[in-house]
């Protein structure tokens, strides 16, 4: 059983200005360099420079829902309300990132299968994963008292991230239409490199919006926390 | 058909820093809220005691 305790203190913003400018300054070089540096795919041709945003993106959405994961079990096993804050501020980066992982493909499976969508176990199970975190999102929402809010919302995490694994799998065990994971040997250097760089510059800008996520809630609660003490007269 | 994929791979980028930097001013504009009704509760003047 966890309880909340109401200590949240208002975080202080610190350099983090500073690490969002470069972040993204990071993922406009990234994306230059692949996108410069690549030369056209035999089978793709330029169709392969939109894997460097749609790939980094699915990795970066699987970091997401694992910080998720730990967070949610840290929560329920310690009642810290700072860890369901990082929890709810990942889950909001990873539905974007999901979100935007699922576009991506569409306009990737387009001109590559001729199709915007398809019911492929890659596809589907990957808006399986976004509509349970839009779910998660949905349920915060709706309810009021943090300690509950946390514990449902750290159930549906938890449950959420362990799709993770059957996205990360389903190309393996249900053959569709999604191609099979590539590996190293199989790919030219010159696009894992462009990938990884994309993945690291994207994984700056998803702990810049998770930091900025959890600060903006955890100034609310401590909001919350002040006007409580000075409506019992705790305030001076 | 190379010109048409083009129309895609471009697309793509395009979407991605409209989601990106869109996402990018929700999270500012939220965070600006919240920290003008903490100093308003709290009686601080704005800004005081943050850094950069």
């Amino acid at each position: 059983m966890t309880t909340v305790a109401p200590t949240l203190e208002a975080p202080r913003a610190g350099r983090w200005t500073a690490f969002g400018v470069v972040s993204i300054a990071l993922l406009v070089a990234t994306q230059a360099f692949a996108f410069v540096s690549s030369p056209p795919d035999e089978n793709m041709g330029q169709l392969e420079k939109i894997l460097y945003v749609h790939v980094p993106a699915a990795w970066v959405m699987f970091v997401c829902f694992a910080i998720v994961l730990v967070y949610s079990l840290l929560f329920l096993w310690k009642g810290r309300e700072e860890d369901d804050l990082v929890a709810a501020a990942a889950a909001e980066a990873g539905a974007v990132f999901n979100g935007l992982t699922l576009i991506l493909g569409m306009i990737w499976g387009k001109p590559a299968w001729g199709v915007w969508w398809v019911w492929d176990a890659r596809l589907t199970s990957t808006l399986v994963l976004f509509l349970v975190f839009v779910g998660y999102l949905a349920l915060r929402a709706f309810v009021e008292d943090p300690q509950r809010r946390g514990q449902w919302s750290a159930a549906v995490g938890i449950l959420g991230a362990l799709n993770v694994p059957i996205v990360w799998m389903s190309v393996t065990w249900w053959r569709t239409l999604h191609q099979m994971p590539s590996s190293m040997q199989s790919m030219a250097k010159i696009y894992w490199l462009g990938m990884f760089a994309n993945f690291g510059a994207m994984l700056l800008v998803m702990a810049y919006f998770i930091r900025r996520r959890y600060e903006a809630a955890a100034v609310a609660r401590a909001a919350e926390h002040a006007a409580q003490a000075a409506a019992l007269g705790g305030l001076d | 058909m190379e010109a048409s994929n083009w129309m895609y791979v471009i697309s793509a980028y395009v979407i991605t820093w409209v989601i990106l930097l869109g996402y990018l001013a929700y999270t500012h504009t939220a965070l600006r809220r919240s920290r003008a009704e903490y100093d308003r509760v709290t009686g601080r003047a704005p800004g005081e005691g943050d850094a950069v």
